[in-house]
This record gives structure tokens, C-alpha cells and sequence, in this order.
């Protein structure tokens, strides 16, 4: 077993952590600038469809990973998005980029409709009001068939590409497809990242974790659960009106209960918590039944997927509890180590005059005076909470 | 605030990039690779073009040309998920109808087929069709079933202009030669089917019915429900009562079947979803007591694994066909069901002989007859000459009931198949009733065109 000693030891914040970190996002860039050059444009085309599903696993672990909240209606919001793209496209010749603005928006609203009577709900129970949403949506989909087509679905979705050079070729569109799938999955891990690398953030763990005490210290519980779930709902509508722009074709079977376990599914594979994990888990989502069809075939084995499916969850389930982005982050644990930070000393006199009369404010009524929590006033533990998901 | 910023000029610096470079493909002008145009017909290749609306300049390479050696045919086709019991033996057939072609036809080319999964979900469909042109380089595709499917990869045969042969759907709305010319649909339209109930009721009923419609909340029992209430209207037939079923349901319709007997029908026209709402239907009807004086069911429902759970409830049932089921009595005797059915024992052992295997077998005997005329032809065996072919040919299959042909003949006539065989269940087998015969009648009706 390596030894800590032999580990290479990064202090965070340094310029080797700062340097590595640009290296790993220029890598990152520059793989998905080279894959139209190197791959075959349906290729390309699996990758733009793989970065959709992973918006919409990065948008539910917003929700059920850092939230504690699951939804069994993603698929509902995903589908609404592709809808509102959809049919504003086809029916009413609205810009598509104006179509995703506004059903980023409408997933939201509806995500917030949705949030409030889950507010007061926790874990089975917020699932079923979810689940209701998740299997109304295909229903009213089908209702509406004047608007959406029905069951017969709604074709012709498009996004031309602009003029440019880079997509002037016969698969420019492939192209466009996938800098847009792109560029809205690099967007969602922004938003989630941005999101709860804050006093935000801290306040949707702290919900998750101990919800009573919680809005004891204050977190705003009702605030923060809309947010959640509205922003959660939102990345699954943009991820949705991508998937319909791409895919060019709607129909109310492509949004059923079972892409919702599907997403659930990449999260959990992926690792829930974490700003990697949905990305792993929603690409994994997408390639593991196209690699299960390449090995089914008329004389071969049936449903290959479901079972590679199923073996993976139950293999991670006892084996890695934090997914594969748990499973990197201890490969990487072997070779490297950061360091957190060390706090600035704060002379001790100033620090006395600044926290005591805020301690006595906040607890006078609470505790006697012995039995107060020392409260970490460096940030260095609550940065560590973070860091750790 | 380092790493925002950091990250915020990648992005820049990556939407410069993107913009300064050419495509990837490196075909700045908007086709790549082939000539589009030129080649083997010259003139009758463009002739041939104009009729059927293609413009020969937007298609990637050149499809003029006489195909030699190999050509691979690709199937998008459900062989996971709940489709496949179904959908599947599909594919056991056409590898069967292939290998036999390959042996006893006179082609000038090897047939090779290909068949990937797409779940029966249209997204996937698109993307296999996409991998099969794209990576696996087919000349045609063959055989997709389903409206929607269907939809899916016509998109793609219209982009890499590959024909798409036997596209296995009897929608409406999948049926579009004007604006996807690549695309062959064949299987008995609704519109057809309908026609036929309706031709059959007016002959019976001359005094009128009450007639009570029962269909399934997809694209297929839409397109049914259109064509119910446009070919009574006028007739003698008047439609009572409405009533629908989810897809995915799988209970009793105990609640339509209550509301159809209530509004004093005493005709039925259902097309429930195939997947185990055909004989559900039947049992709940049997078990109201309903007596109906006609009960016309879909022909997607007239396979006998289909009909049989419903017993004797079935009895009596009418409803049209087109391909000959090798579990009937009467193909026990037919010696072109029994030929195909040798081949599929012959190439593909062991898998089991169902009612949708002639189907299967058909789709690539169109595609095969369309190969053997093209050959003849000026165009030659190129996919323009192929796909010229399966748009100008009548042809009756082994596999097809007496009476039944597949005739095209683009723009006039664009349905395929425009005749059936209206039969009546009795003790577990179909008995034949009438040939319906509807040539020439449907073009714009059952398909979208003029």
C-alpha cells in the first residue's frame, strides 16, 4: 500500500493545485474540440446525446444528491423542455434559442409549483408527489395532441447552424448539435458548481443533513427547497429542449417513468453529491445500452442492457458507495494528496472582540454558556464539507 | 475568482477557435464526397430523379451508379425492450429471406444484412439508422416498423439519400413521397383497412348501423379514428360512440366496452393496441354480453398468438390481411408459404415460426424484386435505380394472399398495398371472406400527396 509519504502533496489554492487544475480544463477543451476531427459523425452524435442525459443527471443531483430530495418526475421536465422547444419551433416558427430561454423558464415556474407542496415533505413522500408529475406529463402530452402531436409525436425540430465555415459542411449539423450539447452541459456544471460552492450551498447540505437544525441556525428552508427544485427543473428542460433539436423528433414514449430511473440510475453510478459523478453516470446512461445493442443481434443474447444495468447498480451499491467519482477520487488519493489551506492567524484579541458579542447574541436564550457549540471560525470546516461532496 | 475567470476566457478562446476553423469534414461547400448527379443513367438517371423529387446535387455521393459486390442493407429494429417478442422474428426473418435470395435469385450483388437494436424508441431509431449509413456503410435500408420509427429514419435516409425499401407502417403520415422520396413505405394503410370494413358493412347492413369505435391513444389508432370518420361519413354507417385505451394498458376495458354497448351500437370497429389489448377486447365483450352483428378488428391483430387467449370470444371477429400466416390450416397446403418457411428453417434453425415471419421475409423480397428490375433496367442496380424500381412495380410475394399485390407507381399511385383479404375467425383460424380491392382509390388519402 502507498504510504502518505510517498504521495504527491498539493497545498490548495498553491500554484501547482492552480496550475493543475487549468491543465485538467485545457484537456477537457481540447478533447472536445478534437472529437469532430477524430470521430465519425454519429459518433459525435452519441456524445451530443450523452452530454444531454448528463445535463439532466447534473440538474437531478442538484435536487436528489445535494438536496436529499428525489424526484421520480425528471423525465416530466425533460420532456417539457423538448416540448416547449418543440412546438414553438414548428408551430409558431420561434427562434430555437429563444425556445430554450423560455422553456428554461416554464420548467422552472413548473418546478416551483412542484416544490411547494414538497416543502414540507421529505425522501418516499416527495418521490410520490414527483412520480405524479413524472406520469401525468406522457398523458397530457397525448391529450394535447393538436399542440404536440399526440401519439403520433412532433417532427421536424430543428436549430440550423449559423454561417459559419466550421458548420458549413454536410454535417454541419452534427456539429452544431453537439457544441450546443457541449456548451449547455459545461453550463449546467457550472450553475450547479457556482450554486453550491457558497453559503447557498451550505444551506441545501445543511437541509439535507439535519433539516430541524437547519432552519433552527436560519437557513431559509422554503427559499432554498423552490431554488433547488426550480433550478433542477430548469437544467432538465434545457437539457431537454437540446434533446429535441438533436434528436429532431418528440414523442410522448421518450419521456416516460423510465427515463426518469434512468437518470436516477446515472446518478447513482455516477456518484450522487458530487460534480463529477453525474457526468460519469449520465454518459454511462447513454453508452451502455448502445454498447449492449452492439452486442445484441437477432441470433444473440436479448436485453443485454437491463442486465448490465443491473449488475453495475448492484455492484456499486456494495462496493462504492460514492459511485465512480468516488472510485477516481480514490484512485487519484494513491498518487496525490491536497492539502486544504491553512487559516490565517487572526491575532487573538482582535478575534475576541469580533465573535464574542455575535456568540452571545445568537445563543444567550439557547444554552447556558458551558454547553454552547464552539463554532469553526476559520471556514476551514465547512470549506472541507463542501469539498468532500 | 481565478478559475471563473480562467474558465470564462477558455470559453472565449473556444467560440474564436470554432469559428476560425473550417468543418471538420472538410467540405466546406456543403456536400462532401460524392459527385451527386453525374454518373450511370445520364439522362434517365435525371429523368428518373425529377419524377420522384430528388435533387441529385444535394446527395453526398453518387447514387447513379450500378452497386457491384457487396451491398448491405441495414434494419433498425427492437430486439430489447417490450417490442421484441413482437418485432424480433422480423429480423430472424429477413436474415433468412436474405441468405436464400442470396442463393436462389439472379442479383448482381451479394446481399448482406444488418440489424441493430433501437428499442422500438424513435430517438434511437434515428441514431441506428445514423450509425448504419454513417459506420457500417449500408446502400438501403429495409424493414423499419412502426409510424414513428419510421419517421425517424426517413430523416436520414433523406439526408444521405439511401432508399429506405418495405418501410413496414400503415400510417398516414409515414407515407410522404413528396418530401421524403427516399422512403417506400408498404403494409396495409388503415385507410385501406377501414375501407374495407366499411365496403364489407355496406354490403350487409344496407338498412344502416350503429356503429361504436374503440382505439388505442397511439399515432396508429389516430390515423385509424381519421379514417373511420371520414369513410362513414356519407354512408349509411353512423358512428354512436367513441372510446380510447392508453397503449400500456393492460386491464380489461371493462369501463369503454360498458359505454359502447350503452349507446345502442350493434357494429364494433376497434384498433386496440396489439400488444395484448386485442384479446382483452374480445373477452370483455363476450363477457358483457354484447351481441354484436359485426365486430371488425385491426389487421394488426389478426396474428393467431394474438387472437388465441381470446378463445372462443374470437369467434366470429372480422378482419382483413395481406400476408399469409404459415400457423394457419390453410397455409399448411400453400406451396409458396411452405417454400419460404423451408428457408427460415434452412438458414436460421431453431427459431421459432410466427405470424409476422412472412412479413419479414417479404420486406426484403420488395427490395429484392426491386433489385432484379432496376437491373434490367437503364438506371441499373444503383440505389436511384432501386429506389426507382420499388416505386414503379407490382409484384405479388409467395408470402401474400391470392389477390393481394404490392403496386406502386409514383406520383399516381402511392400506396402499395390497396387490397385485402377480409376474413372471419372461426375455430382458431381465419376463413376467408372477400377480396377488397381498392387500386388506384387511396393515393392522397392514405398517403400524404396528391
Amino acid at each position: 500500500m502507498t504510504s502518505a509519504k510517498q504521495r504527491l502533496v498539493i497545498v490548495e489554492g498553491s500554484a501547482l493545485h492552480l496550475g493543475l487544475r487549468i491543465a485538467g480544463a485545457l484537456a477537457i477543451i481540447a478533447t472536445a474540440f478534437a472529437l469532430p476531427y477524430v470521430l465519425e459523425p454519429f459518433r459525435l452524435s452519441q456524445i451530443a446525446g450523452a452530454c444531454v442525459y448528463a445535463m439532466a443527471v447534473v440538474g437531478l443531483n442538484l435536487l436528489a444528491g445535494f438536496g436529499g430530495q428525489i424526484s421520480l418526475g425528471h423525465a416530466a421536465f425533460f420532456g417539457l423542455g423538448a416540448y416547449t422547444t418543440g412546438v414553438l419551433t414548428t408551430g409558431y416558427g420561434v427562434d430555437p434559442a429563444l425556445s430554450f430561454l423560455v422553456g428554461i423558464v416554464v420548467c422552472f415556474a413548473v418546478g416551483v409549483i412542484v416544490a411547494f407542496p414538497a416543502l414540507r415533505l421529505r425522501g418516499i413522500y416527495v418521490a410520490l408527489v414527483t412520480l405524479a408529475v413524472g406520469l401525468i406529463f406522457p398523458t397530457l402530452v397525448i391529450r394535447f395532441a393538436d399542440l404536440t402531436g399526440g401519439s403520433t409525436g412532433l417532427f421536424g425540430v430543428t436549430y440550423q447552424p449559423p454561417d459559419l465555415a466550421y458548420f458549413s459542411g454536410f454535417n454541419g449539423r452534427v456539429y452544431w448539435n453537439y457544441w450546443l450539447a457541449v456548451a449547455g452541459l459545461a453550463l449546467a456544471c457550472l450553475v450547479v458548481r457556482n450554486l453550491m460552492n457558497g453559503r447557498f450551498g451550505r444551506s441545501v447540505i445543511a437541509l439535507r443533513d439535519n433539516e430541524t437544525a437547519a432552519v433552527i441556525m436560519g437557513v431559509n428552508r422554503t427559499g432554498t427547497r423552490v431554488v433547488v427544485f426550480g433550478t433542477s427543473a430548469s437544467i432538465a428542460g434545457l437539457a431537454g429542449s437540446l434533446f429535441a433539436v438533436s434528436s429532431g423528433l418528440l414523442t410522448p414514449l421518450s419521456f416516460s417513468l423510465l427515463l426518469t430511473l434512468y437518470f436516477l440510475a446515472g446518478m447513482i453510478i455516477g456518484g450522487a453529491s458530487s460534480f463529477w459523478g453525474p457526468v460519469l453516470g449520465g454518459f454511462l446512461i447513454y453508452f451502455v445500452p448502445v454498447w449492449s445493442a452492439e452486442l445484441s443481434s437477432i441470433n444473440g443474447s436479448q436485453n443485454l442492457a437491463g442486465v448490465v444495468f443491473g449488475v453495475i447498480i448492484i455492484l456499486i451499491t456494495f462496493f462504492l458507495r460514492s459511485g465512480l467519482a468516488g472510485l477516481v477520487r480514490t484512485l487519484l488519493g494513491l498518487v496525490v494528496r491536497v492539502e486544504p489551506r491553512m487559516p490565517v492567524a487572526v491575532p487573538s484579541a482582535a478575534r475576541a472582540s469580533l465573535s464574542e458579542p455575535r456568540l452571545t447574541e445568537r445563543h444567550h436564550l439557547s444554552a447556558p454558556a458551558d454547553d454552547r457549540p464552539e463554532l469553526d471560525r476559520s471556514g476551514v470546516g465547512s470549506t472541507d464539507a463542501a469539498r468532500n461532496h | 475568482m481565478k478559475t471563473r475567470l480562467i474558465t470564462a476566457a477558455s470559453g472565449v478562446a473556444l467560440l474564436a477557435l470554432v469559428s476560425a476553423c473550417a468543418s471538420p469534414s472538410g467540405d466546406g461547400n456543403g456536400s462532401s464526397g460524392g459527385s451527386g448527379g453525374g454518373g450511370g443513367g445520364g439522362n434517365a438517371a435525371q429523368e428518373a430523379a425529377e419524377e420522384l423529387g430528388i435533387d441529385l446535387s444535394k446527395c453526398p455521393t453518387d447514387i447513379t451508379q450500378p452497386l457491384t459486390g457487396t451491398l448491405k442493407i441495414g434494419t433498425p429494429l427492437a430486439l430489447t425492450g417490450p417490442a421484441a417478442p413482437a418485432v424480433a422474428p422480423l429480423g430472424v426473418a429477413q436474415q433468412a429471406a436474405v441468405d436464400y435470395f442470396n442463393e436462389t435469385a439472379d442479383l448482381p450483388v451479394e446481399l448482406e444484412l444488418i440489424v441493430k437494436d433501437d428499442q422500438f424508441a424513435p430517438d434511437k431509431t434515428l441514431a441506428v439508422a445514423q450509425e448504419l449509413v454513417q459506420s457500417d456503410e449500408v446502400g438501403v435500408l429495409n424493414g423499419v416498423v412502426g409510424t414513428a420509427n419510421v419517421a425517424a429514419a426517413r430523416e436520414v435516409a433523406q439526408q444521405y439519400c439511401v432508399p429506405l425499401i418495405a418501410a413496414t407502417s400503415g400510417g398516414r403520415s409515414a407515407n410522404d413521397p413528396t418530401n421524403y422520396p427516399f422512403t417506400v413505405p408498404w403494409s396495409l394503410p388503415s385507410y385501406v383497412d377501414v375501407s374495407a370494413w366499411v365496403a364489407h358493412l355496406e354490403e350487409d347492413f344496407p338498412d344502416g348501423a350503429k356503429v361504436a369505435v374503440y382505439t388505442a391513444n397511439t399515432e396508429s389508432g389516430e390515423d385509424y379514428l381519421e379514417a373511420i370518420e371520414e369513410l362513414t361519413e356519407g354512408t349509411n354507417l353512423e358512428v354512436v360512440s367513441e372510446t380510447t385505451i392508453e397503449a400500456a394498458d393492460s386491464a380489461p376495458p371493462a369501463a369503454q366496452v360498458t359505454t359502447m354497448k350503452a349507446s345502442g351500437a350493434n357494429v364494433l370497429f376497434a384498433a386496440p393496441s396489439p400488444t395484448g389489448q386485442c384479446s382483452s377486447l374480445m373477452t370483455e365483450v363476450a363477457n358483457q354480453g354484447w351481441d354484436l352483428d359485426a365486430f371488425m378488428l385491426t389487421t394488426q391483430c389478426t396474428v393467431l398468438q394474438l387472437m388465441e387467449p381470446a378463445g372462443a370470444a374470437a369467434d366470429g371477429v372480422f378482419a382483413s390481411t395481406y400476408i399469409n400466416d404459415p400457423a394457419l390450416d390453410s397455409a399448411q397446403d400453400d406451396e409458396g408459404v411452405q417454400e419460404y418457411v423451408a428457408a427460415v428453417e434452412q438458414y436460421q434453425p431453431g427459431k421459432p415460426i410466427v405470424g409476422s415471419t412472412m412479413s419479414g421475409f417479404s420486406e426484403i423480397e420488395v427490395l429484392v424484386r426491386a433489385i432484379e428490375q432496376a437491373d434490367g433496367s437503364p438506371l441499373g442496380a444503383s440505389p436511384l435505380g432501386i429506389l426507382y424500381a420499388a416505386t414503379h412495380m407490382t409484384f405479388q410475394s409467395k408470402a401474400m394472399l391470392p389477390g393481394v399485390t404490392y403496386s406502386l407507381n409514383y406520383p399516381q399511385d402511392q400506396v402499395a398495398m390497396e387490397s385485402a383479404q377480409l376474413s372471419q375467425f372461426s375455430d382458431g383460424q381465419w376463413e376467408k371472406v372477400q377480396v377488397f380491392d381498392f387500386n388506384g382509390e387511396t393515393t392522397g388519402k392514405a398517403s400524404i400527396g396528391d
